[in-house]
């Protein structure tokens, strides 16, 4: 048998208390090391597909990490092997410092001492904080320091499918360009929601099209963005490189 | 966004600084009880407490307009309290001065001097010591000191959340506010302006409400199962618990001194 894939969702149906169908039968399969990109209209059911990768809106029928099903026993498995990046900065950071912060999701998987000082530090290198930022409060930080704190939060976990939520949001274009350098050599598997199409060219090499629920195209980045009738059918455009390029 | 530094003193570097939060909050919490107990007739033990803070303020090399400004904080309930004692406790009955005002006789109780006089200085005493443990003690440490003291984890949480949104909210705020002053909220017809002012408290709400739930969701995304769990702190050293232990002696000396009889005023 080959390894399991890093995501499998097979039919996956939910529906919010409220009773707005989020999402309607979907199936998608994530390979280990891939990078995806998730796009579609606002409420197109991006974020709460994300939210389904690590059981954050109950048990999730028919989805899998790495072959594991997304069911109570094996929650604490799939949240560690699931770094879920959210949206809000402010909303991911909550402890009183940085360093605490980085600490926490270690610090619930049982990590104490040097061993979990040193996933601290590799964290916060890898997205590259300088270790003086370490002792700051979040509220003190810029708002591309909270989004690289923020993925460094869950790298410390050791995670293993990393599931961006709009991660170049509200930077600025340094700060989006390094954000982009940062996820292109991160070596994981990246699921990104996003509205960054350009963004999405650069990092993934497949995208996902979401609209109302459903699974409306997947397949290569640039074939997808480029087909004009399908992208303005669901709100979105071809982006600005691959008019002008043509 | 401004951002004022609740803690902004406690980084700087002096011994006191240097010493183990948990040393340091339970050192501040035995003097505040002491001075609570401490007989209201007695003097010199409130100026050897008081001399006592002194010391360690300037052993802290904290600069003294800041620590003051904080202290000053405490005075509008201090000092209502000081102001009115007098008049209004008759104790005994003994009175020390009275003033005849057309025709009324303002009169100033000796018991009530002697509540006045302990409200001032304990509260002195007692907001003193806690503003030297917050301004010797980063807010991190303190929230760690008070959770291996056994302080209730509920009520540190809450503390914790709140240090970390309170700015956070005070942002989105003024937000709300700005964007409703930027339509003219200010020049509307009263019943406008309130209903926006409701309007503005309500959507507040919704969203601490909302940033909750995000918040407690993104918690649960990297395993919190209910516990906090919190890093382990470094080991008191032998020097750090001599200090405590001296200072403690001389606290508990004074106090015990102020109990015994012909100890003078």
């Amino acid at each position: 048998m080959s390894a399991p894939a890093a995501v499998e969702i097979r039919g996956l149906s939910y529906a919010y208390h409220d009773g707005t169908q989020a999402l309607r039968e979907v199936s998608l399969t994530v390979q280990p090391g891939e990078s995806v990109g998730l796009i579609g209209p606002n409420g197109a059911g991006k974020s709460t597909l994300l939210l389904h990768l690590n059981g954050c809106l109950g048990q999730a029928e028919g989805v899998r990490i790495l072959g594991l099903p997304v069911s109570r026993p094996h929650l604490r498995e799939v949240r560690r092997k699931v770094g879920l990046v959210f949206q809000d900065p402010e909303d991911q950071l909550f402890s009183p410092t940085v360093f605490e912060d980085v600490a926490f999701g270690p610090l619930n998987l049982g990590f104490t001492g040097e061993e979990l000082v040193r996933r601290v530090r590799r964290a916060l290198a890898a997205v590259e904080i300088p270790p003086e930022l370490e002792g700051r409060l979040a509220h003190h930080l810029s708002y591309g320091e909270k989004r690289r704190i923020a993925i460094a939060t869950v790298l410390a976990m050791d995670a293993e499918v990393l599931a961006l939520d709009e991660p170049t949001g509200n930077l600025d274009p340094a700060g989006r360009r390094g954000l982009i350098g940062l996820l292109c050599s991160l070596p994981i598997t990246k699921l990104i929601a996003t509205h960054d199409l350009e963004m999405a060219l650069e990092v993934c090499r497949r995208v996902v099209l979401l609209d109302r629920g459903r699974v409306m195209a997947d397949g290569p980045v640039r074939q997808i963005l480029a087909d004009e009738a399908l992208m303005r059918r669901h709100r979105l455009e071809v982006p600005l490189s691959l008019r002008l390029g043509r | 966004m401004e951002h004022s530094f609740l803690d902004e003193l406690a980084r700087r570097s002096s011994p006191v600084h240097r010493l183990e939060a948990r040393l340091k909050a339970a050192g501040a919490l035995v003097l505040i009880l002491a001075a609570v107990l401490l007989p209201p007739e007695r003097t010199w033990p409130f100026a050897a407490y008081l001399a006592l803070l002194a010391g360690l303020l300037l052993l802290a090399r904290l600069p003294l307009l800041p620590v003051l400004k904080r202290l000053a904080g405490l005075a509008p309930f201090v000092l209502t309290a000081a102001v009115l004692l007098p008049f209004s406790r008759p104790g005994d009955g003994t009175v020390s001065a009275s003033l005849a005002l057309g025709g009324w006789e303002l009169r100033v109780y000796k018991a009530g001097l002697l509540a006045s006089k302990a409200v001032l200085l304990k509260s002195l005493i007692a907001g003193a010591s806690a503003v030297l443990l917050v301004c010797t003690t980063p807010f991190s440490g303190l929230l760690a000191a008070l959770q291996r003291m056994r302080f209730p984890r509920l009520l540190l949480a809450i503390i914790a959340f709140l240090y970390r949104y309170l700015f956070l909210l005070q942002g989105e705020f003024l937000r709300l506010v700005r964007a409703a002053r930027s339509r003219n909220w200010e020049a509307g017809p009263p019943r406008v302006r309130l209903a926006a002012a409701g309007g503005i408290v309500g959507s507040l709400f919704l969203r601490t409400y909302a940033r909750g739930e995000r918040v407690y969701t993104a918690m649960l995304a990297r395993g919190y199962d209910g516990r906090f769990r919190t890093l382990a702190e470094p080991a008191v050293t032998r020097a750090a618990a001599w200090a405590l232990g001296i200072f403690l002696l001389l606290v508990l000396g004074v106090l015990a001194a102020a109990f015994l009889p012909g100890a003078g005023p």
